[in-house]
């Protein structure tokens, strides 16, 4: 497998102590560089750098603490590999915790969903004789 | 730009360290190649174990933060009289791999499903060389087992990254 499907989206910030655009997969170490706008998110959204793919945005009010990450799937013997982003929030209701999570596609759909759902990759071969 | 992330074998008893790979063969012997060639060079006895495949990820363009959550799973189904096996163990318990039952790949991989994934590997990593934890590979093969090339299994895998 060699290199990754590229980053679409920056992230959007904003929170109490202010905001800023993360410009995501060129800024190493940003969950350190915006921990003091991340501990205080009030909204996190992420901004397309491309037309054709929406903004997706959450709020986290109340006591919701904010979720960001981005999923890679690949295929290994045809370099073909997916990157989905994953947004949404998390919080301890009742003492369990609770979240909702979204899942965006290469192509701007969105999944609500634990986990997303998508094709099998990888191929592992064998000979018996 | 975005991390990149490698799938590297370590075979031999040093290990040594292939490339990236873009796919494995379970065979009578231990090795990184790929290819049909090595495949008819090495075939598994009918009633015998191949030997085990030992996997990693290997980072070879950092992430803003770190790479985790690494999973893999299949369509639930292997050929008639063969069972692969799948495990891992941590990225400093290497051994030389064996052509007898392994002790890393238990888990029968017919049950690691999309609904039921494998985690591949704790922890995160992050900078440039790291790795991650070993995905142990072995086929096992009955005695009923059709002669041949075993049909090429899909596996799908994703990690994380931040």
């Amino acid at each position: 497998m060699e290199s990754n499907p590229e980053i679409e989206y920056n992230l959007l910030i904003e929170s109490e102590q202010g905001q800023a655009v993360v410009e995501l997969g060129q800024e190493q170490g940003w969950l350190d560089k915006y921990r003091h706008l991340l501990d205080t998110a009030t909204r996190l959204t992420l901004l397309p750098r491309n037309d054709g793919l929406p903004f997706v945005s959450v709020a986290l009010n109340g006591t919701k603490r904010w979720i960001y990450f981005s999923r890679v799937v690949g295929r290994m013997n045809t370099e073909e590999r997916i990157r989905l982003y994953a947004i949404g929030w998390q919080d301890t209701i009742n003492g369990k915790n609770v979240k909702s999570l979204l899942w965006i596609y290469s192509d701007g759909s969105v999944e609500c969903a634990d986990e997303p759902n998508f094709a099998d990759y990888l191929n592992i071969s064998g000979q018996i004789g | 730009m975005a991390a990149t992330i490698t799938i590297r074998v370590d075979y031999g008893a040093g290990p040594t360290t292939s490339g990236s790979i873009t796919g494995i063969d379970l065979i009578s012997a231990d090795n990184a190649a790929n290819s049909l060639a090595n495949r008819v060079a090495n075939p598994i006895t009918v009633g015998d174990l191949s030997y085990e495949k030992w996997l990693k990820a290997y980072v070879e363009a950092a992430p803003d933060n770190k790479v985790e959550n690494f999973q893999v799973w299949g369509d639930g189904a292997v050929d008639a009289n063969t069972t692969l096996y799948i495990g891992s163990t941590g990225s400093a318990n290497y051994t030389t791999p064996v052509d007898t039952t392994s002790a890393v790949a238990t888990t029968d991989f017919t049950v690691c499903t999309s609904g039921s994934k494998f985690s591949w590997s704790s922890g995160s990593i992050n900078g440039v060389g790291a790795v991650s934890d070993y995905l142990v590979f072995q086929l096992d093969t009955d005695e009923g087992a059709g002669v041949g090339n075993w049909t090429q299994e899909t596996i799908s895998y994703s990690y994380d990254e931040s």
